[in-house]
């Protein structure tokens, strides 16, 4: 109980101390009310559309079962590559490992911290439902699987961490991959059941998973027992094998903390990034073109590099490129097999749209201070807003080829290879304008912190309202043509706005760092 | 058995790279080891190991003769080469966190007052670690290990980036600590103030022990009467 107390203080003091930070700046608390404004006004909305839905219709209900199961092992799967719930910092390392607080309970504390956002979200959310919206028990049983789900899925990454200790990372991989495996094969058995009704598909419903789901959202008693039982006997496990992880977990947040700055350097990422570029040779085509550039698109030149060096990175981002052409394949072949393939386009534009907006912003968050704080970066004649409109352009290629990828090939997939053609510039605006927004807000709250929390949900929020613009000159010109405007015209028109705003949020950026690079670099670091 | 920190036949390996090939040393309590090396030696390889936050492919650790468990914070405290502390605590609250995760006596608010006074850092008290310089945040975290009474107190290049205020007020908190009783192991590049400071010297190459004892014991080894970064420079060559 001692040691539960001394943590519960760590996180409390902690979080006390960040809310006065936030409270010590207005300009801050408005945009974490908004935050907050953001998350009631959406919970409240889900709450009553819980309340208005039936039970979830085959085979989604069985693939809801499996999707978790699929979820499940990705995770584990990731620590058994080491990537876990990790020391949030050294400072937290050393305190933590240096205390007497027992290491089971520390490990498993850190899985939970991992989770924390996803519990403490689904709680609030729940509260509200009961309080505001509540006329049976769906939403509290959506609510109490949610957290069921997530203590059982935090709990998994400790077992794995510690069969990779003991047996090394491949069996755990092998280990992990067997629980991907027992949740992805049904689950794509189920969903090609979509395109045209098959024995497996049957089959594979036939297992009861698709109740098994219902019933949990329903708040059925015996099906939510049964659910929190195998996520408490998860937790058991947890605690069982969580004893001398320490060093595994240093580890792991040793490349964390790497890959978080690199992320939010705009540098890349990738799983098996060590420490340390590579001290290698950059050569080949692209090389020598990038190495064209000049003034400041020297900047691009110097992503490249960072990226070319970086271990692993040249390996996975071809993989990505590959996953996002099956992915947008696929959904072009299902929305092609349907009765209506425009009509199942514009209901799942939007869905792949929000959670296009949801990642990129989540993931979005700026860091200039490895830039900006060196001399070096300053040399040249061209102006900061010239640096960063290059700088924008260096830290998005890579995202917009991704997309642009799956917008090929699920063009293809529709057999409409035109729509390929208008998705380039679409892309290309969408992604820079994103960034310039993060960037944008970078520049008015530069601190490491807000950018890590809920600044991406502001990020999202501005995305959303910043599509105002491009949709309402859409709007125009499809009244001024008397809906007879072609697809080039719409697509130039929203494509030229969504670049005059990318031009103005560089701008706004611009005034704001200028003459304060030095003083924003070490406001991002507090 | 005398109190004191056993490693013996450390080795660690990361990939196909030795970075510590079998290094053996111990430190007693009240005595300050200052361990050498050029950089990529295994100095923070060594120190890292023995806090139990890298596990060692071979090698013990064992205080007062008693081997150590995988989990060694109760004996042996690393001050890394960034004393990082958490940004959103204030000084007084990190020796409250240690104190409730130590589960110390409850005289701990009196010894923690006397330790912030000795070490001029009263007045910041309240303040949040994000505030905090360099020096003060090293201050902080030495106040916070001697408050949980570790034995053994591992120094990972610590006068690096402080001024030469800081610098000197440090080497005396060091000293101050071994002449309590304190096990102490420096690792450094600083010579002069190896010198010093410490009692005896490990000096590290490529992963193992080339040269261990006193300044004097050192000079007579080689057959160099100079300075210790003569030595350090003959050894290492």
């Amino acid at each position: 109980m001692q040691d539960l107390n001394a943590l519960l203080f760590l996180e409390w003091r902690q979080a006390v101390h960040r809310l006065r930070s936030i409270l010590s700046s207005p300009g801050r608390a408005i945009f974490y009310l908004l935050v907050v404004a953001y998350f009631i006004a959406m919970a409240v909305l889900r709450g009553s559309r819980y309340h208005a839905q039936t039970a979830i219709a085959e085979p989604f209900a069985s693939a809801i079962l499996f999707a978790f199961i699929t979820l499940v092992g990705v995770l584990a799967y990731g620590a058994a590559s080491g990537v876990a719930g990790v020391f949030a910092s050294p400072a937290d390392a050393r305190f933590l490992a240096g205390s007497q607080i027992d290491d089971r309970l520390v490990v498993f504390w850190l899985q939970l911290r991992r989770s924390v956002s996803a519990l403490v979200r689904t709680t609030l959310s729940m509260l509200l439902y009961v309080a505001l919206v509540a006329h049976d028990a769906r939403g509290i049983g959506v609510g109490l699987a949610i957290l069921g789900g997530t203590l059982g899925a935090s709990a998994v990454a400790v077992p794995m961490l510690k069969v990779r200790a003991r047996m090394g990372t491949r069996i755990a991989q092998a280990c992990a991959g067997a629980i991907v495996a027992i949740g992805v094969f049904p689950l794509l058995a189920v969903l090609s059941g979509t395109f045209r009704p098959s024995p497996v598909q049957l089959g594979v419903e036939r297992l009861g998973g698709g109740h098994f789901v219902n019933a949990l959202f329903a708040g059925d008693a015996r099906a939510l027992a049964a659910f929190w039982l195998l996520s408490a006997l998860l937790v058991v496990l947890a605690w069982f094998t969580g004893g001398d992880l320490y060093p595994d977990l240093y580890a792991a947040s040793s490349r964390v903390f790497e890959l978080r700055k690199r992320a939010r350097s705009g540098a890349g990422t990738g799983f098996t990034a060590q420490r340390r570029y590579r001290n290698i040779a950059a050569s080949g085509g692209l090389t020598a073109l990038f190495g064209m550039a000049r003034g400041s698109w020297a900047i691009v030149w110097k992503d490249w590099i960072g990226f070319v060096r970086m271990p692993g990175q040249r390996q996975t981002y071809p993989f990505g490129l590959a996953a996002g052409a099956v992915i947008g394949f696929l959904i072009g072949l299902y929305a092609v097999h349907s009765r209506s393939p425009l009509e199942t386009m514009l209901v799942i534009m939007p869905v792949l749209f929000f959670f296009a907006v949801m990642w990129l912003s989540m993931g979005a968050a700026v860091s200039l201070r490895i830039d900006i704080a060196k001399p070096i970066w300053w040399f040249g004649a061209d102006s900061l807003q010239q640096r960063l409109f290059a700088w924008v352009c260096a830290t998005s290629w890579r995202t917009a080829l991704f997309i642009l990828v799956t917008a090929i090939a699920w063009a293809v997939a529709m057999r409409e290879p035109l729509w390929a053609l208008y998705a380039l510039p679409c892309v290309l605006a969408l992604v820079c304008y994103m960034r310039a927004t993060g960037l944008a807000m970078y520049a008015i709250f530069p601190s490491s912190i807000d950018q890590r929390g809920p600044m991406g949900s502001v990020r999202a929020l501005l995305t959303y309202l910043l599509g105002a613009p491009p949709l309402v000159a859409i709007a125009i010109v499809l009244g001024l043509s008397g809906g007879r405007a072609p697809v080039a015209a719409i697509v130039l028109v929203a494509v030229a706005v969504a670049s005059a705003e990318v031009y103005v949020l560089i701008a706004f950026a611009a005034s704001r760092i200028s003459g304060r690079g030095f003083a924003i670099a070490q406001a991002e670091g507090t | 058995m005398t109190d004191s920190l056993q490693i013996s036949g450390l080795v660690k390996r990361y990939g196909k790279k030795v970075a510590v090939d079998g290094v053996s040393f111990d430190v007693c309590a009240g005595e300050i080891v200052g361990l050498l090396g050029p950089n990529g030696a295994g100095k923070s390889t060594t120190l890292l190991c023995a806090a139990g936050l890298l596990r060692q492919d071979a090698g013990t650790f064992a205080w007062k003769g008693v081997p150590l468990g995988p989990v060694r914070g109760q004996t042996i405290a690393l001050i890394p080469e960034t004393p990082d502390v958490y940004p959103m605590l204030t000084v007084w609250e990190h020796l409250e966190f240690v104190a409730k995760s130590c589960r110390l006596r409850n005289d701990w608010e009196a010894r923690g007052r006397s330790l912030l006074d000795r070490f001029g850092m009263t007045e910041h008290a309240q303040t949040l670690g994000s505030g905090l310089s360099k020096g003060m945040r090293q201050k902080t975290l030495v106040a916070a290990t001697v408050l949980a009474a570790t034995p053994v107190l591992l120094f990972d290049e610590p006068m690096i980036g402080l001024d030469p205020l800081g610098q000197r007020e440090l080497r005396q908190i060091v000293r101050d600590l071994a002449a309590e009783g304190t096990a102490i192991v420096l690792s450094t590049h600083m010579l002069e103030q190896a010198q010093s400071t410490c009692d005896r010297m490990v000096i590290l190459k490529t992963g193992r022990v080339v040269a261990q004892g006193t300044l004097s014991q050192l000079q007579e080894q080689t057959g160099t009467h100079g300075t210790a970064e003569d030595l350090f420079l003959e050894l290492t060559r």
